[in-house]
């Protein structure tokens, strides 16, 4: 919008368009023309364009113009920087507070004649859309949006903890390492505070004047990081072209953070991956931040790997005492225990209770809270509300976001249902989700969104529950929730066909979610359901012999169900007719978990001493002699099978060991197919590096001279890589893969209470 | 309730009177710091040896252990440790002379003349105790910190006995009376123990530390595997060896607790199984009293159930943090 005290305005306004058109640097233009017939009057119109305009031309001249100054004002409000001022000529009396407000809030230029605004005028257009100046008030708007958002997701925080990463072993502030390091993987658990870490981050880089922060959230549909930031640019009223968007990335402007990878599929993620190092391969000086509660290997090979680091001992005291708790012992169970010291638990911990036994537990607490203090009328109206969030949680999972036109509907089809209808009064789906957003069960803006990912996934997951055989369809980050909802003696069904049709990871996960339950102990109906689950969910699908004591109780795995009732002078002999491992329990466990839950423990024992038992206990580290290896250098096609038999031995075995564990046929440890694609790097000194990496292409060996900085993970001593004995790095790998999937080590302490190993359910 | 044994009853019932005499008073203020002793005795254990003696086990043994390992690495032994070692040299022969009494009537020269790993350098002995065996027959042995009085005699007395009914000593007699009985069987152990002593007992020129230690426990494992006449007799002697060993193990333990260790009640499950032969119990205890404790060190389960006697420390881990719990992986006193 060009607007000006001038009475006419038609030459510049023709000749700036002109000039801007040659430049190029957009698709298209759109100038604000004289008012079009319509309902409203020609001021009004004037109104709404200086407030939607993407940049707003202020010339003032002698004129004082009161329709100019009010559409000023409008522009203003809505951005400060879209506002480009001149002064023509040297102004008068009338307009002189008016130039004054302009000198004390903007960088103005002057000249004398209408002529020559117009280079100055095209000029500053120009340079606002060149440099994203334009746009990076709303960007960093939204980014603070966004910490604003993270902060009060659980609780009003009334403050901002200074997020903090390992690096290693090393534990810095987050934005340095993320401004120092420019390609970052952030990993760590839901409620980790990955989202505050990656926003506090970018807004610190913006701290540069040149640098537009970018948060983007892809969609199994846009997953391009192009199109993810023209999306964000958009949404911020500014549509950026191709060659722009090249521009930006070419001088290193953007500060692209990607944050809710969660909700994609499998495929849907790994194009994103691919698609996000790609970018921060071509424009390499931007920065790129990615979270995500964990990545493989083979994810962003080239990113520092960077972890959210648990709150220190000072952060606690400082959030205990802004909710008023400083000096109060806190003391979790043993289930919540190690997430205490993350930043949204410990929030949640504080504010609803440390006597919630499980995460789960915790999460019903907080979806509880939110319905009690957002005033609801009525019992009626809480469950009224919360059976609606579960619904829309359980129809958009993995999703938690979505238009409001399709949750409108989603409301629709969950008020037609015989159960909605019979239990509540109907009423407009609008109503309904203007009441979910007044509890904060759901933000509602553009689009809906619940507040944080667990909170759409406790609901998802009470609503899968109610199903009748839905809820065998859920994936494995649902899983666990719906299993440990439905460990109540009232779904057997439902938990052994769920757990048994997932991973061991899954039953850990299960595990760490179930709460404790009082329950009456009934051992002819107990050790039978214990037998049942057991044989199941392990992985060679065998039974139980049980000998019941008094108190206690013990048995091992063996071909069959048996049952035996003895004294404790017989156990000897008991224990003595086989060599199987034995669990004791001093009193039944029965009167605090189910036997589902007690078997669910005693299978993932078994699974770990399966695992220990596969050690070939070999030297996974041998490493060839420099002698052979330089003999072998000498002749790369010798080298080239070498090597490639080496990696196709190790991937043989992992898969071999992979088979003999049964159940765990998971995908996420399965080597990945294809051939492998090696490059060796020869140093000055020191042995060869080689990186390793699997592609769709021909095995190759490609011999470099110099080292770039190594990547995690796929890196080695070529010395080594030939030599290595294929069953011990199978094994290594292997077992180093299922400990980062459980979260702890084989031999840990944790291992003798299973139903504590971490598992990362979150 | 449990299958507690008369021998479990008599090792656990001395440990608790030994910890009672100045002996046991003694072990308690070295395990708590270098200065504890001080107002007992008007001296201490340096802080030096004091910080190397805490890799070793079990006690008595840690000091030899760490002289040794001070001395390979030519560290120089401070001057005031003479009086602390000079006390655990005297407690030493104290030991050996209740070991000998368990190893009953078998002749010192056969308890002696067959290798085991106490005959290895105390760096490489695997918790056995160097030369437990090597008694020199001194009565007054056991007038020592208190080591002679009532008590300790009358439960010492009780501990032979049961000792000597059980099944090691008694093949452990056998084994001395075909070692006295076969002709050449005393030469032919002889000759191997002098043919290998030095090779066991000494580093190599060029040798690391942990090579000399693994090349020792390799030559120790296999000494007799070309002397076939005599393998019976020495698994018989080194079982019984082993045993004495355990039954030490668990004097010593009590005697330097800072509370004897007690478990009447555990987390979770408690796993039971088979490791090289021998029955293993792997359980977790929430008691902070268990945060110092050793392997080798005694404990007795007192559940209630068929699992209560009397087992050692084999691995033992700790929560750091708010749950104190232990992680204890336990062998029965008799496997």
């Amino acid at each position: 919008m060009l607007s000006s005290t001038i009475g006419e305005l038609a030459t510049l306004r023709r000749q700036v368009a002109d000039r801007v058109e040659q430049a190029q640097v957009a698709t298209a233009w759109r100038f604000e023309e004289h008012a079009v017939a319509a309902g409203t009057t020609p001021a009004e119109q004037y109104l709404s364009i200086a407030s939607t305009c993407e940049l707003y031309v202020l010339v003032v001249a002698d004129q004082q113009s009161p329709a100019t100054e009010a559409e000023y004002e409008k522009a203003y409000e809505d951005n400060p920087a879209k506002i480009l001022p001149f002064f023509l000529g040297g102004g008068s009396a009338e307009v002189a507070d008016f130039r004054a407000l302009i000198d004390g809030r903007h960088t103005r230029v002057q000249r004398g004649s209408m002529a020559e605004l117009v280079e100055p005028v095209t000029q500053a257009i120009l340079e606002s859309i060149a440099t994203g100046t334009v746009v990076r008030p709303l960007l960093i708007a939204d980014i603070d949006r966004r910490i604003e958002r993270a902060r009060t997701a659980i609780a009003d925080v009334p403050m901002i903890l200074e997020p903090r990463v390992l690096v290693g072993a090393a534990e810095s502030p987050a934005a340095d390492i993320i401004g120092l390091q420019r390609r970052v993987a952030l990993s760590g658990i839901g409620g980790s505070g990955k989202t505050t870490t990656v926003a506090i981050a970018i807004r610190r880089a913006a701290a540069d004047c040149r640098v537009l922060p970018i948060y983007v959230a892809p969609t199994e549909v846009t997953i391009d990081p192009v199109a993810l930031i023209r999306q964000r640019l958009e949404a911020a009223r500014f549509r950026a072209s191709d060659d722009l968007l090249d521009r930006w990335g070419t001088e290193g402007r953007v500060m692209l953070a990607i944050d809710s990878v969660e909700g994609l599929s499998a495929t849907a993620r790994r194009r994103l991956m691919t698609a996000a190092a790609r970018w921060a391969e071509r424009f390499p000086r931007c920065g790129v931040v990615i979270s995500a509660r964990r990545f493989s290997e083979l994810e962003l090979p080239d990113f520092s790997r960077v972890e959210a680091a648990p709150l220190g001992d000072q952060q606690m005291r400082d959030l205990m005492e802004a909710f008023g708790a400083a000096g109060r012992h806190v003391r979790f169970s043993d289930q919540v225990r190690d997430l205490g010291r993350w930043p949204m638990w410990a929030t949640a911990l504080i504010v609803y209770g440390t006597e919630a036994s499980t995460g789960l537990q915790l999460l019903q607490r907080l979806v509880d809270a939110r319905l009690k203090t957002a005033g609801m009328s009525s019992a009626v109206e809480a469950e009224e509300l919360r059976a609606a969030a579960r619904f829309i949680a359980r129809d958009l999972w993995p999703v938690t976001a979505s238009t409001v036109p399709a949750v409108l509907d989603r409301l629709r089809r969950w008020r037609d249902q015989p159960s909605s209808a019979m239990n509540f009064e109907p009423r407009p789906p609008e109503d309904v989700l203007s009441r979910l957003g007044e509890a904060a069960l759901l933000e509602v803006g553009d689009d809906v969104d619940f507040p944080h990912r667990l909170l759409a996934t406790i609901l998802a997951a009470e609503q899968a529950v109610q199903e009748s055989d839905g809820a065998l369809a859920t994936d494995e980050e649902l899983a666990p929730f719906v299993a440990a909802l439905g460990d109540d003696d009232a779904h057997l069904n439902l938990l052994h066909g769920m757990l048994g049709a997932h991973t061991v990871f899954v039953l850990a996960r299960f595990l760490r979610l179930s709460p404790p339950r009082r329950r009456r102990i009934d051992l002819d109906a107990d050790v039978p359901r214990l037998a049942e689950a057991y044989r199941l969910w392990s992985s060679t699908g065998e039974g139980l012999d049980v000998v019941v004591g008094n108190p206690w109780i013990a048995w091992r795995p063996a071909d069959t169900l048996r049952v035996d009732h003895c004294k404790s002078d017989a156990y000897p002999d008991w224990r003595s007719q086989s060599n199987q491992p034995v669990e004791f329990w001093a009193t039944p466990p029965f009167g605090a978990h189910t036997p589902e839950f007690v078997a669910a423990i005693s299978v993932l024992g078994r699974f770990r001493g399966q695992v220990l038992a596969l050690d070939p206990n070999v030297d996974p580290w041998r490493a060839m002699s420099a002698n052979r290896l330089r003999a072998l250098m000498c002749n790369q096609a010798q080298l080239t099978a070498a090597i490639v038999e080496a990696l196709q031995s190790q991937r043989r075995a992992q898969i071999e060991l992979l088979d003999s564990l049964g159940m765990l046929g998971v995908a996420a440890l399965r080597p990945p197919d294809g051939e492998p694609q090696v490059t060796i790097w020869t140093l000055e000194r020191g042995d060869p590096l080689a990186h390793v990496s699997w592609g769709t292409n021909p095995a190759s060996v490609e011999l470099l001279p110099a080292s770039p900085a190594p990547s995690p993970g796929t890196t080695g001593l070529l010395a080594r890589l030939l030599s290595a004995e294929p069953r011990g790095v199978a094994y290594e790998k292997l077992k180093g893969e299922i400990e980062a999937e459980l979260g702890c080590r084989l031999g840990a302490q944790t291992w003798s209470r299973p139903d504590l190993v971490p598992a990362w359910a979150w | 309730m449990g299958v507690v044994t008369e021998l479990e009853q008599a090792v656990w019932a001395t440990g608790l009177v030994m910890r009672e005499t100045e002996f046991g008073e003694m072990l308690r203020r070295a395990r708590l710091g270098p200065h504890s002793l001080q107002e007992l005795h008007g001296w201490s254990v340096p802080e030096q040896l004091h910080g190397w003696e805490l890799s070793y086990d079990p006690a008595l043994h840690r000091t030899f252990a760490a002289i040794v390992a001070m001395d390979m690495l030519k560290l120089t032994i401070p001057s005031d440790a003479g009086p602390w070692v000079q006390w655990v040299a005297g407690a030493l022969t104290a030991m050996q002379r209740i070991a000998a009494q368990c190893w009953g009537p078998i002749p010192a020269d056969v308890r002696r003349v067959f290798l085991d790993f106490d005959d290895l350098l105390p760096l490489a002995t695997k918790d056995y105790l160097a030369k437990l065996r090597m008694d020199q027959g001194d009565r007054h042995a056991l007038r020592f910190a208190g080591l002679d009085s009532r008590p300790v005699r009358a439960a010492l007395a009780a501990l032979f006995s049961e000792v000597q009914a059980g099944i090691s000593a008694g093949q452990a007699r056998q084994a001395a009376a075909t070692v006295r009985g076969r002709s050449g069987t005393f030469n032919a152990l002889t000759e191997v123990r002098e043919r290998l002593q030095n090779e066991i007992a000494s580093a190599f020129a060029g040798e690391q530390g942990s090579q000399a230690f693994e090349r020792a426990q390799r030559t120790m494992a296999s000494a007799y595997d070309d002397k076939p006449d005599l393998i019976g007799v020495v698994a018989a002697l080194r079982a019984h060896n082993r045993h004495v060993t355990r039954i030490l193990w668990c004097l010593l333990g009590v005697a330097e607790q800072i509370q004897p260790a007690v478990v009447q009640e555990t987390v979770g499950a408690i796993g039971e199984r088979v490791v090289d032969g021998e029955r293993r119990l792997d359980l977790t205890v929430r008691d902070q009293n268990f945060a110092l404790i050793r392997p080798t060190h005694p404990v007795w389960l007192e559940l209630g159930t068929p699992l209560d006697g009397l087992y050692i420390v084999e691995r033992h881990t700790l929560a750091m943090g708010a749950s104190e719990e232990n992680d204890l992986g336990l062998s029965p006193l008799e496997s």
